[in-house]
């Protein structure tokens, strides 16, 4: 199945996110990229919308890049879930 | 059908993931050392947007506001004049206060230390932007620097500068998860002594700070800053007492709605 059209509409989210009064468009942009494979259209999303965003005061600040650490945890669930599903599908073959 | 085995997967070379890793490390390093010039780019490129919006959604607010009920207009009319009453009765009354202030700090020998002030529009609020932090439309080229004191109506203070670019600046406000500042509780009706307390930051506008349990604190009482002049940053509105606890909660709330600020100003020189 063909997940490309992800992309566009990952993108159209972030912009979304970052014109309309509405963050989370955004974070939902990137975790839809994340999510759907393409996980070098969430990590360029994800520092653009960092450098916008800056980072939170106090000790969150050390994250340095909170929405880039967002993506990479999306990554690597969709990884993870992905290998879950190879496991059981081959267990069963 | 044919399936991939575990042995093919290990057998095949991770070169170009390795690439792909460190480009990536690479890049990330590059955009922090460069944080500042690469956000400052990208906000010069989206402040004209951001106008552009806040500009059409007024000229929407005005279009719509015609197709507000006649009744609704008059009721909201009575309402807003009552509140004025009000406020002005107030106002007199601070106006009062201010002066007898100027005159005390004329004695002391302390006036003219007033610090520079800017008054910036703002560009990007909450929930336009996250971590309670807004963006307003003044930065480092008209002499804003991080950690200036950001102003709300006057004497009300509401956080500061973080960031600072070209032609735009960030500013953290005291409710932003993290933000820690210390603070006095000034009691309503003539209770003596203001309490300090270390205030920090919940999110949405609110507040947190811990007195010792048996202070009287009532909901309305005002949280002054400690810094040369008399600024209000936090009004209680809830206190939460635990039978048996050595402390009271005490949740506050900025002094103006974050929500509906449209200009702030930012005093130079006056640092946290």
């Amino acid at each position: 199945m063909s997940t490309s059209y992800f992309v566009p509409l990952s993108v159209t989210l972030v912009i979304a996110g970052i014109l309309l009064p509405f963050w989370p468009l955004g974070a939902l942009g990137v975790l839809l990229a994340a999510l759907s494979g393409h996980p070098a259209v969430a990590l360029i999303c994800a520092a653009v919308l960092d450098l916008l965003w800056g980072v939170m005061p106090g000790f969150s600040q050390y994250y340095f890049f909170p929405a880039v650490l967002f993506a990479l945890l999306g990554i690597v669930v969709r990884a993870l879930s992905l290998r879950y599903v190879l496991e059981e599908r081959s267990s069963h073959l | 059908m044919t399936t991939i085995s575990r042995s093919k997967w290990r057998k095949r070379p991770p070169y170009r993931s390795i690439v792909v890793v460190l480009l990536f490390g690479v890049v990330l390093l590059s955009l922090g050392v460069w944080r500042g010039t690469f956000a400052g780019i990208l906000w010069r490129v989206t402040e004209p947007v951001l106008h552009s919006r806040a500009f059409a959604s007024s000229v929407i607010g005005s279009v719509t506001a015609q197709f507000y009920a006649k009744s609704a207009l008059t009721r909201e009319n009575e309402a807003l004049k009552a509140a004025l009453a009000s406020s002005s009765l107030a106002l007199l009354d601070r106006n009062l206060l201010a002066e007898e202030n100027k005159e005390l700090r004329e004695r002391l020998g302390k006036a003219g230390a007033t610090p520079h002030t800017t008054l910036a529009s703002v560009i990007a609020r909450p929930p336009a932007s996250p971590y309670d932090t807004f963006i307003i439309d003044a930065g480092s080229d008209v002499g804003i620097a991080v950690g200036d004191l950001v102003f709300a109506g006057g004497a009300s203070v509401i956080g500061s500068v973080s960031e600072s670019y070209a032609s735009t600046a960030r500013v953290a406000l005291f409710s932003s998860p993290g933000m820690v500042h210390t603070g006095l509780l000034r009691r309503q009706g003539g209770e003596a002594g203001d309490i300090p307390l270390t205030v920090s930051g919940q999110g949405g506008g609110t507040m947190r700070a811990e007195v010792p349990a048996g202070t009287k604190v009532s909901i309305a009482d005002a949280v002054i800053l400690t810094v040369n002049s008399l600024t209000l940053s936090g009004v209680v509105s809830h206190v939460e007492r635990t039978e048996g606890n050595s402390f009271e909660v005490v949740y506050l709330h900025l002094p103006v709605n974050l929500f509906e600020l449209r200009y702030v100003e930012v005093r130079r020189g006056e640092p946290l």
